[in-house]
């Protein structure tokens, strides 16, 4: 279990706060999405998960175990726990190793700092997706990149394995395959995947759990059935008009539009209770509809006065 | 796995990676050592300037070679640049901090590399220049194998010296470019700023004279690897100078780099505080730089508004140039004028300090209850007993050196000349010649060197009229000290003495008589020339008309340079004696007696 | 089916319960069959192995489908279920009929309908 409290984090000297106090908990065995727009924070909470950044306060617990050493003096972060970064894997998301190198060199590199590296298994993955191990990097697609990365860190047998914008801009059927590869690794071992994107849709089909960043803070972060769950769409058409403003006051509203004489509305609520509050003004027409994560997030964030669509413009 | 085990693989790894280092230190090293040595050893047997092997192997790949210092500073470049280029990229940085493997062991294991990918070499090559080339060549001396053991040791220490200073800047910075150049920055920045002192002490004080020390050397494993051992100063001094700077480099270097943050790769430095502290130092060289070069143009009448315009020049000029290679853009020239107007004050208080000399430097002398002992040179005394200054044959030395030959403790009488001559100093004089002014008599240039209690040794250079220096002269009649010191007829010995030639300087025809003496009349003559020298006054010898010299030769006639060339004045009435009853009466009959011209006694 | 239509209202896990139970109700998996595993079903469909999991939970929950430790999951006896679920069916039409009754939709209609896809069978 990971977790993290009150992180902090500036860059420039000050100058710019990517994170403000952040704190969440990232369960075993689950997928996590973390999601928000470029400059939400996510890649810098990944890089200070694994270690590459150094948080100005806060700190992360590996298994209730403290990842960064703080200097008694200073009260500063000095260093990290180096063995707890054997269950890391960070895939940060553009190509970071040496381009003359060969898929078959990063293996090898691996395997001196991962002593659970599969070499073997990496070669055979290698060759189920078509792409040639002693090629150099530099030509392959930013596509095949990303696969060979994901192929890595699925093989370095790492328990954490922190995939930044990994599956974005993959092509649906690769997609697939990895998301195929990582559900097996979750079910073969202790497995916890954390998969930062700013594509909701890709999130949507795979994550257990979701926490959403805006501007260094978190806006929330549930599991990702326990939202759909809660919240629900309704399309009706009353035949008294003027109960329709009852009718939304009486309900949990979120959101409310109205499309020629059908209202839309997205109410907070179990969906029997929804019916039934909907059900008691007598409609013409009264459906319940699924609810997109988006339409979720929406609900979650315009109620606390954000604006939706910057938070991913 | 255990850590030494995969220390070695991941030394193996990035040796592996950057393997062309290896190659090229080779392939320069096999240059530079053994075929060097090699060509000397060709040279050798045309019979060229040196005497035997050894020296020449000295002179090239050993401790006094001119070109190995140099060498191994340019490999320790390349090897920490190509060690830590990656610092720079964000990328790579991802990567490396994210692997399970702590920042000092990353640190050990490329800087590990580096250093064997250059010594490693360097050792082959040495071992072929010292043993191998020398064996096939049938010229191999034991000598050879302890000096090219002396030079691989001092050489790869001043590798690892330079070497740690260059990963240093890499370290400091997060950008290749910038940080080779701040590695360079920090081993040049010691040297020049003494190089700066002593270019204005040089211009602004007349009196101040700095000896060749070791300590300007300190200052850079470069100037130590390259100047120091076995010339001009002692091997074990910058040995230990090296192993100072290298020990403390790689301290800095790893600690620096633990903390390092990731971040900050494609940033100018790590830490902010060292642009300003830069730019500042640059600042003050740039403002140093065009001010002297406008102020001091004209190098007999400084004018300091030139400096000031050049100075504030200097400043902008370099403060632009500092932002736009660190930055690639000019940031908030408001804010930074507080920075700009800092160093540029800076820079002409220290300016000022030494033109104006507010605490009257030039003037200065040390205190006389802190005095050991004193001594002088002058070029122009050497005049008194020589006809000609030709100092061609002889070893040239430095004044720090003569002086410290004829250091007397009974050091009063120089010491009021020197008093005289400071306190008279006008800080305005020109340094370079004696001053004939309309004054009866002329100035004479003399180096004095005060030797402290503390054992620490302070120079100083007047231009000293000859009536104070008559006077210390008659101060010092009767001390023995003085006269076995200075006396120049003291200091030969007559085991060194072959033959004695007698001419006269007015005699056309080169008219040489050659003595024929024994030991005991040596030793008579040099008696004769020391007590005729002491009891003359060096004004009296200046003014003094002559006519005879004697060449005092070590070796048989025609082969070489006289020993010592000797004026013989009129008033050397002892050796004149001398010589007459020693069979020189051909030549001193050859005196026009009637043309002497005596002016004083 | 061969992969979760995710255009579809219905949560993923609800979407893999249906098309069990569709498969054990209309007999096209015995009793005792072997349900394929988490793993087997995650990789095949590209699936968060939580949420298979989570629907073997229902579908055993139900009774659909009973769990050996070690060996997997298998179909149950299914007697019961299907009674629950023609109850369940019939609920959910009388429910789609009352809304096509208020569209205007006739009884004859429906019973044309009946009459199409039961035939001339008997009750």
């Amino acid at each position: 279990m990971i977790e993290i409290r009150d992180i902090s984090k500036s860059y420039d000297d000050g100058a710019s706060k990517a994170l403000s106090g952040i704190s969440m908990r990232i369960d075993d065995g689950r997928v996590f999405g973390l999601i928000g727009t470029n400059g939400a924070g996510k890649s810098t909470l990944m890089r200070i998960m694994s270690g590459v950044i150094r948080p100005d306060s806060g700190n992360v617990w590996y298994d209730r175990r403290q990842f960064f050493r703080v200097s008694g003096r200073t009260g500063r972060v000095s260093g990290e726990d180096t063995a707890l970064k054997t269950d890391i894997c960070f895939l940060p998301d553009s190509w970071n190793f040496p381009l003359n190198a060969t898929p078959a060199e990063c293996a090898h590199r691996f395997q001196l700092f991962y002593q659970n590296f599969n070499e073997e298994r990496f070669r055979k993955m290698m060759q189920t997706v078509g792409l040639d191990l002693s090629r150099p990097v530099r030509t392959f697609s930013r596509g095949m990149r990303k696969e060979t990365s994901m192929l890595l860190g699925l093989c370095a047998g790492t328990r954490y394995l922190f995939c930044d914008e990994i599956f974005d801009g993959l092509d649906p059927v690769v997609r697939q395959a990895m998301k195929s590869l990582v559900a097996e690794e979750m079910v073969d071992r202790n497995f916890t995947p954390v998969i930062a994107s700013h594509n909701l849709r890709e999130l949507e089909d795979f994550c257990d759990h979701v926490g959403l960043l805006y501007k260094g803070g978190v806006l929330l972060s549930e599991e990702l059935e326990n939202m759909k769950l809660s919240i629900h769409k309704v399309q009706f058409v009353l035949r008294d008009k003027g109960r329709e403003d009852e009718l939304c006051r009486n309900l949990d509203v979120l959101q409310c539009r109205k499309r020629g004489s059908v209202m839309e509305i997205l109410a907070r609520g179990s969906a029997d209770d929804i019916m039934q509050t909907v059900r008691s003004e007598d409609p013409v027409f009264a459906e319940i509809l699924p609810v997109t994560l988006e339409e979720a997030f929406i609900g979650e964030t315009e109620v606390n006065g954000y604006d939706f669509n910057s938070l991913f413009s | 796995m255990t850590s030494t085990v995969s220390f070695r693989k991941e030394l193996r790894d990035n040796m592996r990676e950057r393997i062309w280092l290896f190659a090229i230190i080779l392939a320069v090293g096999i240059l530079l050592l053994p075929v060097a040595v090699f060509l000397e050893i060709q040279d050798a047997s045309l019979e060229s300037v040196h005497s035997n092997i050894v020296d020449a192997f000295r002179q090239t790949a050993g401790l006094q070679s001119g070109y190995m210092g140099a060498a191994v500073s340019v490999a320790a470049g390349m090897a920490s640049v190509s060690g830590f280029s990656w610092l720079g990229s964000q990328e790579r940085n991802d990567l490396m901090h994210s692997l399970p493997v702590s920042r000092e062991r990353i640190f050990a294991v490329i800087y590990t590399s580096g250093a064997v990918l250059c010594i490693a070499p360097y050792l082959i090559c040495q071992i072929f220049a010292a043993l191998v080339v020398p064996l096939v060549n049938g010229c191999f001396q034991g000598a050879l194998a302890v000096e090219g053991l002396k030079a691989a040791a001092f050489f790869i220490l001043a590798f690892l010296s330079v070497y740690s200073v260059f990963c240093l800047g890499m370290i400091l910075s997060g950008r290749t470019g910038l940080g080779a150049a701040l590695g360079i920055f920090i081993l040049v920045i010691g040297p020049a700023v003494y190089w700066l002192v002593t270019i204005l002490i040089h211009v602004n004080f007349s009196t101040v004279l700095i000896a060749g020390n070791s300590f300007q050397w300190m200052l850079s494993p470069v100037a130590l690897a390259v100047s120091g051992p076995g010339k001009d100063f002692s091997t074990w001094a910058a040995v230990v100078g090296l192993a100072v700077w290298a020990v403390a480099c790689l301290i800095l270097d790893c600690r620096i780099y633990a903390m390092r943050p990731s971040e900050k790769a494609g940033s100018a430095f790590i830490f902010r505080w060292i642009s300003p502290v830069l730019q500042i130092i640059l600042m003050a060289f740039g403002g140093f730089g065009l001010g002297l070069m406008f102020g001091y143009y004209n190098s007999t009448s400084p004018s300091y508004a030139l400096f000031i315009t050049g100075a504030a020049v200097g400043c902008l000029v370099v403060w632009i140039i500092s932002e736009l290679v660190f930055y690639g853009k000019i940031r908030h020239f408001r804010k930074k004028c507080r920075l700009i107007a800092g160093a540029f004050g800076g820079t002409i208080l220290i300016f000022l300090m030494f033109a104006l000399d507010p605490l009257h430097v030039d003037q200065r002398i040390p205190d006389a209850d802190h005095v050991q002992a004193m001594g002088l040179w002058s070029d122009s005394l050497d005049y008194l007993y020589m006809t000609t200054n030709d100092t061609s044959g002889t070893e040239y030395r430095e004044f720090d050196e003569r002086i410290s030959d004829v250091l007397i403790t009974d050091f009063e009488p120089m010491y009021e000349m020197a008093q005289e001559a400071a306190s008279s100093q006008d800080a305005e004089s020109d340094i370079y010649q004696s001053n004939h002014t309309e004054e009866a008599g002329t100035n004479v240039l003399i180096d004095i060197g005060w030797k402290l209690k503390s054992g620490r040794m302070v120079y100083r250079e007047y231009s000293v009229s000859d009536a104070s220096l008559e006077k210390m002269w008659d101060d010092y009649r009767d001390s023995d000290e003085f006269d076995e010191n200075y006396n120049p007829f003291r200091k030969i010995s007559v085991s060194d003495i072959h033959s004695v030639s007698v001419y006269s300087t007015t005699d056309a025809d080169d008219n040489t008589e050659f003595l024929d003496l024994d030991e005991g009349e040596k030793q008579e003559l040099v008696d004769a020339l020391a007590e005729d020298f002491r009891t003359s006054r060096p004004k009296e010898l200046l003014q003094s008309y002559y006519q005879v010299a004697l060449d005092i030769n070590e070796w048989s006639e025609n082969t070489k340079d006289p020993l010592m060339n000797i004026t013989v004045y009129d008033s050397y009435k002892n050796t004149m004696a001398f010589l007459q009853s020693h069979g020189a009466a051909e030549v001193l009959n050859t005196l026009n007696t009637d043309e002497t011209v005596s002016a004083g006694a | 089916m061969a992969f979760v239509d995710y255009r579809d209202p219905r949560p993923v896990y609800e979407q893999i319960v249906d098309y069990y139970e569709k498969l054990i109700l209309t007999g096209a998996m015995q009793p005792d069959d072997r349900i394929p595993s988490v793993r087997q079903t995650a990789a095949e469909w590209s699936i968060n192995p939580n949420t298979i999991q989570k629907a073997f939970s229902i579908l055993e929950e139900r009774g659909y489908i009973y769990a050996v430790p070690g060996r997997g999951n298998f179909v149950a006896e299914t007697g019961d279920l299907l009674k629950q679920r023609i109850e369940r069916f019939l609920e959910d039409e009388e429910k789609n009929i009352r809304e096509a009754k208020a569209f205007g939709v006739k009884k004859s209609q429906m019973e044309d309908i009946l009459n199409r896809v039961f035939g001339s069978d008997e009750a």
